[in-house]
């Protein structure tokens, strides 16, 4: 039996438009997941129908196969990190850790203990008699997750944490957060519109776009196979080059001006397509390979990679990630190969369309 | 701070020369900030330093009924005033009559403003109504206030008549009076510090309260744990300007009783005013109004000395 379940959870806050629709999920115990998706797609607010802060306008919110859609939040049993912490200004961050305690009532010695014990685990043993003000970002971070350590609730909702921090800082707090809910055995419901933290985080996620779930899944077997266009070009950075195609034969025509020739792979029936390619399968041309030619429009040298933008057509434009530092000029004109396996298609309703894949690589030109 | 900085400069071989550069580029940043300020300098000259120099200058003197002073008096205004029985009745009057308004004020307007701040339908209305005494003029107030007190016919006595009970002369009576006063005072200030308030409460993050509410913490254990502390500069603040408001009381005094009766509301400002404007004794009346600037100023040093440790500023 899953820990938490959602079962085609709706909220709407004016009775039309829906900020969440049809959310159905089910949360292992242990798991850490992942909501992710553009800012106003609904995370947060299906976080908040979690948490019981906000009542659902239809659907169940299961928890331990009970339904809880009419208990408060304390009820509940669970623990929340906010965005902007939520510390309490005029209490020490000891005080601040054992408020939440307090409310449950534990008695004061055990209360003091947790507190001890949580503080050693995120490192602010130091400063637990400051108040949030003196206290860095990063630390204010710690202790909110420290108020959450405390709780000991099985479940911990995270609304973006680590958004408030310094870029560097995040990294070292993501493997960090990983570490503690780990070690700990917590349920994290995990709220980020940064696809990078959804990656290298979750253990499964949820994409959301518009109040509606796109996807659930591991995040390589989402990356991998993206149900729709609209997850292939949220998830990778850079993201994945969609185009739009007619299907003719053996040739792609991509936005009605620009042909490509496949070799090695069976075309979809359907007329129209969205197809897909990530930056990383795209290959500077070798030498007797067919190759596709295009205007160079961008170039960005990462040090140990060069993304090259090119230019397909007016409107379309193509990122390739090649590692090394390549020496382009902006309006050179260069080709590339691709990997036509790689290639994704999606219907004219979004839906990813799976074809049989014939041999090896494929020839093309432009 | 941008602190305006005079330029160092380096040694020089002729010294004269450099610090006199160095006088004129002071003498100049001098000037250009005096120009800044001399608007509201020349505000302030007028309505409040050259008054207050005045009121000093003339608590010195005996004047004639136009107030123009006469003879030295020295301090003898002072002594004669601290052996002034009808003195220390008016401060005995203005420190009851703060005690009766201002933590009435306070509370209620705390109170009003946690209702409105829930979230509920038509909740706006409400707002606009606890807020609506603030946009009412002193005599406006006043001459309602009157009306409901009027023994035969205000509204206060015929309710008290339908429950049986007895009407009471409330601004006739000397027992009664300063609570009459006192309670339509209360009202005036409310639409003011009602919406001073629910501003203080709308500034509180809302995430706290969610935490709060996550952890378990009830509704009372909310107000104490949470919005009163940080409220606390708020409230602070409400309770200092109400107090320095309570201490300089005329306008509703002169409407509903001028001062009477038998001295009843006799407030200090009211005092002074009938010291100097109907006994034309304006150097006696300067003297009080000398020793009312202090009172306030040492009641106010008082109120941040020792209640606002308890105030948490973020």
């Amino acid at each position: 039996m899953a820990f938490l379940e959602l079962v085609e959870v709706t909220k709407t806050y004016d009775g039309k438009r829906r900020a969440v629709e049809n959310v159905n999920v089910a949360i292992e115990s242990g798991e850490f997941f992942v909501l992710v998706g553009p800012s106003g797609c609904g995370k947060s607010t299906i976080l908040r129908l979690i948490a019981g802060l906000e009542p659902l306008t239809s659907g169940y919110v299961l928890i331990d196969g009970q339904v809880a859609n009419d208990w408060p939040p304390h009820a509940r049993h669970l623990s929340m990190v906010f965005q902007n912490y939520a510390l309490y200004p005029h209490l020490t961050v000891e005080q601040n850790m054992r408020i939440v305690l307090q409310a449950q009532k534990v008695p004061k010695e055990e209360q003091i203990r947790r507190c001890m014990e949580a503080a050693d685990m995120l490192g602010i043993t130091d400063v637990l008699h400051r108040k949030p003000r003196e206290l860095s970002g990063g630390q204010r971070q710690r202790v909110a997750l420290g108020r959450a350590i405390v709780a000991r609730t099985p479940l911990c909702l995270m609304d973006e944490p680590l958004s408030n921090l310094d870029a560097k800082l995040r990294t070292k707090m993501r493997s960090e957060l990983r570490r503690l809910q780990r070690q700990l055995g917590m349920t994290v419901i995990y709220v980020t519109h940064d696809q990078t933290e959804a990656m290298t985080m979750a253990d499964r996620m949820m994409i959301l776009h518009a109040g509606r779930p796109q996807q659930i899944g591991a995040p390589l077997d989402i990356y991998n196979h993206p149900d729709t266009p609209f997850v292939a070009s949220f998830i990778g950075t850079p993201p994945m080059n969609l185009a739009e195609a007619h299907v003719l034969e053996h040739v792609l025509l991509l936005q009605n001006e620009r042909p490509i020739h496949l070799m090695h792979r069976s075309l979809p029936k359907a007329e129209r397509v969205t197809i897909g390619l990530r930056p990383e399968h795209i290959h500077p041309a070798e030498r007797g390979e067919g190759h596709v030619t295009a205007k160079v429009a961008h170039i960005e040298w990462l040090g140990n990679e060069t993304l090259v933008t090119f230019e397909l057509t007016k409107r379309l434009h193509w990122t390739a990630r090649w590692n090394g530092q390549w020496n382009m000029k902006l309006g050179e004109v260069a080709s590339f190969s691709f990997d036509e396996r790689a290639l994704l298609f999606f219907d004219e309703h979004g839906k990813r369309i799976d074809l049989p894949i014939r041999g090896e690589e494929v020839r093309l030109d432009g | 701070m941008n602190e305006r900085v005079s330029p160092v400069f380096p040694p020089s071989p002729w010294p004269g020369r450099a610090t006199q550069a160095a006088r004129r580029t002071a003498v100049k940043s001098w000037v250009e900030g005096m120009m800044y300020l001399s608007p509201s300098l020349l505000l302030f000259g007028v309505f409040l330093f050259y008054p207050l120099g005045r009121t000093l200058y003339l608590s010195m003197f005996y004047t004639d009924y136009q107030g123009k002073p006469t003879e030295f008096a020295g301090v003898a205004h002072f002594a004669e005033l601290f052996q002034d029985g009808a003195f220390w009745h008016s401060v005995k009057t203005t420190f009851t009559f703060v005690a009766l308004t201002v933590p009435t004020t306070v509370a209620i307007s705390f109170g009003l403003a946690l209702l409105v701040h829930e979230k509920r339908k038509g909740i706006g209305v409400f707002r606009t109504i606890f807020a609506s005494t603030m946009g009412m003029s002193v005599g406006v107030a006043s001459v309602i206030w009157m009306l409901m007190y009027n023994p035969a016919v205000g509204v206060i006595n015929r309710l008290l008549s339908t429950a049986g009970l007895a009407p009471v002369s409330w601004l006739l009576d000397p027992d009664t009076a300063l609570y009459a006063v006192a309670a339509a005072t209360v009202w005036m200030n409310i639409g003011f510090t009602f919406l001073l308030v629910l501003a203080g409460l709308q500034n509180i993050d809302p995430s706290l309260y969610e935490s709060a509410r996550i952890a378990g913490m009830g509704y009372w254990r909310q107000l104490r744990m949470v919005t009163v502390p940080l409220l606390s500069p708020t409230l602070f603040f409400v309770a200092t300007i109400s107090l320095i408001q309570a201490l300089q009381t005329f306008g509703q005094i002169d409407f509903l009783t001028k001062g009477g009766p038998v001295d009843a509301t006799n407030v200090f400002v009211y005092a002074i005013y009938r010291e100097a404007f109907v006994n034309y004794q304006f150097g006696f009346a300067s003297a009080q109004s000398i020793v009312l600037f202090f009172i306030i100023a040492l009641v106010t040093f008082l109120q941040f000395r020792f209640v606002e440790r308890k105030v948490h500023y973020q």
